[in-house]
């Protein structure tokens, strides 16, 4: 009896030594828990962070884009780290960037040079070789708008863009909560080269007091355009307007535009626009009150569109701000987010503003041509010929978790050509040239009865459309 | 083969009882350093596989080997259970359910009991290190007389009196697997009870007692047999087993071949922490595939 036990014994060992060469199959980094391969395309792992409740305002933020250098993806995470991986998700070079957040991220023309924007006490802006993940230069942003520990004000890098001469323009901002309720702003634009040189501040030699979300650049018509974007309006402010020009070589100011606030609101807030066209001649912004606008590149209004309108119910004032406003050969885009309770943004509404989540695309003149709807918040817009890659993220009015996912939309006619599902909202994404590839990365969130869904994780999705 | 037999270095090929005591030992704290610096589980997998070839190429018997099973068994399934069941770290992929959320009582006080894929992943790298390591010390106990263990630490200048406590230690080891085996069977004698698994449980808790009575007993006439010889006297210690170049260069060879891996874990992990140098991309890229 005792030597069949032993022999048995040795079977088992041997049963289970093929069963951990099957366990142990993946060559991939064990210490990332190895990329998982599926039907769709390849899932990679980008560490853990803290898991954020899904109702909130702020939400875990990621950063990502293609480049087309190393035909692969550079990542920028919440941890500080920065990775590029290849299509097959495989971590080709992986940076730690110190303690700050990635928010912003650009790849220049010319595929080589990744400017990479953080939320720190420092608020670094870092230029990345991407070939090899060498600093090569690097800027605080501590230095142009200041930095207040103790308050938790930190400063932040808060878009990035790059012209066709890979130069450099970075929106630099820090807000903080003053005891006695008021809101200051510090924001500043810097232009660096390349080579890491600083071209100009604008600024020169004070800080814009409101808040500067966004900017664009266009080498058609040499101009910078950042856009204003705090929610209360002071008239002592200084920078009172909603967009300012700046000419891009020498970072001279050329000209500003105010655009009207509308009620209820105090102010007119652009935070995710203006960009140019390609051709330069017009510009798109979406508010955060509902409008969509084009302009010309003077910023002179062409014309404006309500795409969401401030419904007041039992009081309070429902709507869902629009956010996203591009100019391209397929129309002229404008998108909205959530709906929100002005009254109290983190207070629940009970229902949905028809104009939410949504995609409106216009003729060039005007005209309408469609809306499209998504069952959750457009978190990102990229673009490729004619499909518009969209990260869909959170519903947090109905909870639908079968949002979340990259969808993709033919601009051509509104219609839903693909749409690659995960289990947290999607907050990042981006296009590879061809359209062939997509990336997408996705955060874990913690939903009203407690439970955890998804995980922090980069989806590299073969389009097939 | 005797409970003593089972653990004393009397077995195993030539080849491998005529290894230097220096050869052995540096392998095997080599072998040690290679276990815990990779963590890449297909070459963890390589390196245990290296040392159950070893057993077999050292002829380890077939009793052995059973012995040898029992225990890597225990140490490689243990660890995947348990990281399966209480795995901690995100993400996690439950692959069943043993006990739903939803369950009851049962499901409200353990919040649900899931079998996590990552979790065996997780347990099988921990269990193929303790098992890589525990194969070859087996295989360096079994093959190895404790005489050659002590010239080799006499070798290294170690004190005579540390390098005698350690290899007694591993020496005392059979020794106590008998003692217990004889003080059992007396107990078993005086109780009149039967043989089997059960007799020998209900007589553990009194073993302690007559054990440790031994064990004094036998460490008295040792330490006496070690001063009337002169264990300790300057010229007991001049002989000393030749090192065959062979080995020292197979030594050397090892030593280069950790100290490659290691070096190159250490880089990669400082990158991690911001000291990266983008030339060396293609040893960072080495790791993360193999380490």
């Amino acid at each position: 009896m005792n030597k069949v036990k032993g022999y048995l014994a040795i079977s088992i060992l041997i049963l289970s030594w093929c069963a951990l060469y099957w366990l142990t199959g993946s060559r991939t980094p064990w210490n990332s828990f190895s990329s998982i391969r599926h039907e769709e395309g390849v899932t990679v792992y980008l560490g853990d962070i803290p898991t954020q409740n899904y109702d909130r305002m702020g939400f875990t933020k990621a950063v990502v884009r293609y480049t087309s250098a190393e035909n692969g993806w550079i990542v920028g995470t919440e941890r500080g780290e920065l990775f590029l991986f290849n299509h097959e998700g495989r971590q080709l070079w992986k940076r730690n960037l110190g303690i700050g957040k990635l928010i912003s991220l650009c790849i220049t023309n010319d595929g080589k040079l990744a400017v990479v924007g953080e939320q720190s006490p420092e608020g670094n802006l870092y230029g990345v070789n991407i070939h090899t993940g060498d600093i090569l230069w690097q800027y605080k942003s501590s230095d142009y708008v200041g930095s207040d520990v103790s308050q938790r004000s930190y400063p932040s890098v808060v878009h990035i863009v790059a012209d066709k001469d890979s130069n450099i323009y970075a929106n630099t901002y820090r807000f903080l909560m003053r005891k006695d309720g008021v809101r200051a702003y510090t924001g500043r634009m810097l232009a660096v080269s390349k080579e890491g040189k600083m071209l100009w501040q604008f600024p020169k030699n004070e800080a814009i007091d409101s808040w500067i979300n966004w900017c664009d650049v266009n080498d058609k018509n040499n101009r910078v355009v950042i856009s204003t974007s705090a929610y209360d309006f002071r008239t002592d402010m200084t920078y009172k307007d909603t967009m300012y020009f700046i000419d891009k070589n020498d970072g001279r100011f050329l000209n500003s535009t105010f655009v009207p606030s509308v009620p209820p609101f105090d102010n007119t807030v652009m935070r995710g626009s203006p960009n140019f066209s390609a051709d330069g001649e017009v510009l798109a912004a979406s508010c955060s009150d509902g409008r969509g606008f084009l302009f010309d590149k003077q910023g002179k209004i062409l014309w404006q569109r309500t795409i969401s309108q401030p419904t007041q119910i039992d009081g309070a004032w429902i709507n869902a701000s629009g956010r996203d406003g591009f100019a391209t050969p397929y129309g002229i885009i404008f998108t909205t987010i959530n709906t929100y309770n002005r009254e109290n943004w983190q207070l629940p509404t009970p229902m949905e503003h028809p104009g939410n989540n949504s995609i409106f695309v216009f003729n060039r003149d005007g005209t309408f041509r469609y809306q499209y709807r998504a069952d959750g918040t457009m978190e990102e817009l990229s673009f490729v010929d004619s499909l518009a890659v969209c990260a869909v993220g959170r519903n947090v009015r109905t909870h639908d978790y079968g949002a979340h996912g990259a969808l993709v939309i033919d601009l051509r006619n509104g219609q839903k050509r693909a749409f690659f599902h995960t289990e947290g909202p999607l907050q990042a994404i981006a296009v590879n040239r061809d359209g062939s590839q997509i990336a997408g990365i996705e955060a874990p969130a913690v939903t009203p009865q407690g439970k955890i869904i998804g995980a922090y994780r980069l989806h590299i999705w073969k389009n097939k459309f | 083969m005797s409970m003593r037999q089972l653990w004393e270095g009397a077995d195993g090929k030539d080849w491998l009882k005529k290894l230097n005591g220096r050869t052995k030992l540096l392998f095997i704290f080599f072998f040690a350093i290679l276990m815990i610096t990779v963590d890449n589980p297909r070459t963890l997998f390589y390196l245990f596989t290296l040392t159950l070839l070893l057993h077999v190429l050292a002829g380890t018997s077939i009793y052995k080997w059973k012995v040898l099973a029992v225990l890597l068994l225990l140490g490689l399934w243990g660890s995947m259970f348990s990281q399966a069941l209480f795995f901690a770290q995100t993400p996690r992929t439950p692959l069943f359910t043993i006990i739903a959320s939803d369950y009851g009582f049962l499901g409200s006080l353990t919040g649900g009991l899931y079998v996590y894929r990552e979790g065996i992943i997780y347990g099988a790298v921990q269990g193929l290190r303790a098992a890589g390591m525990l194969a070859l010390g087996l295989l360096v106990c079994w093959s190895s007389d404790p005489r050659q263990l002590l010239q080799a630490l006499l070798a290294w200048r170690l004190s005579p009196q540390l390098a005698f406590m350690l290899v007694t230690a591993i020496r005392f080891l059979p020794v106590l697997a008998a003692e217990t085996g004889e003080v059992i069977i007396a107990l078993q004698l005086r109780s009149d009870s039967k043989n089997g698994r059960t007799a020998i449980v209900r007589h553990l808790p009194y073993i302690i007692k007559p054990l440790l009575a031994r064990c004094l007993r036998r460490a008295q006439t040792l330490a006496l047999s070690v001063v009337s010889r002169g264990f300790f006297l300057a010229s007991a210690n001049k002989q000393k087993e030749e090192w065959l170049l062979r080995e020292q260069v197979c030594c050397w060879g090892l030593f280069l071949f950790t100290l490659i891996i290691v070096s190159s874990k250490i880089l990669y992990l400082l990158s991690e922490q911001g000291l990266y140098f983008g030339f060396l991309r293609k040893i960072y890229d080495w790791t993360i595939m193999f380490l």
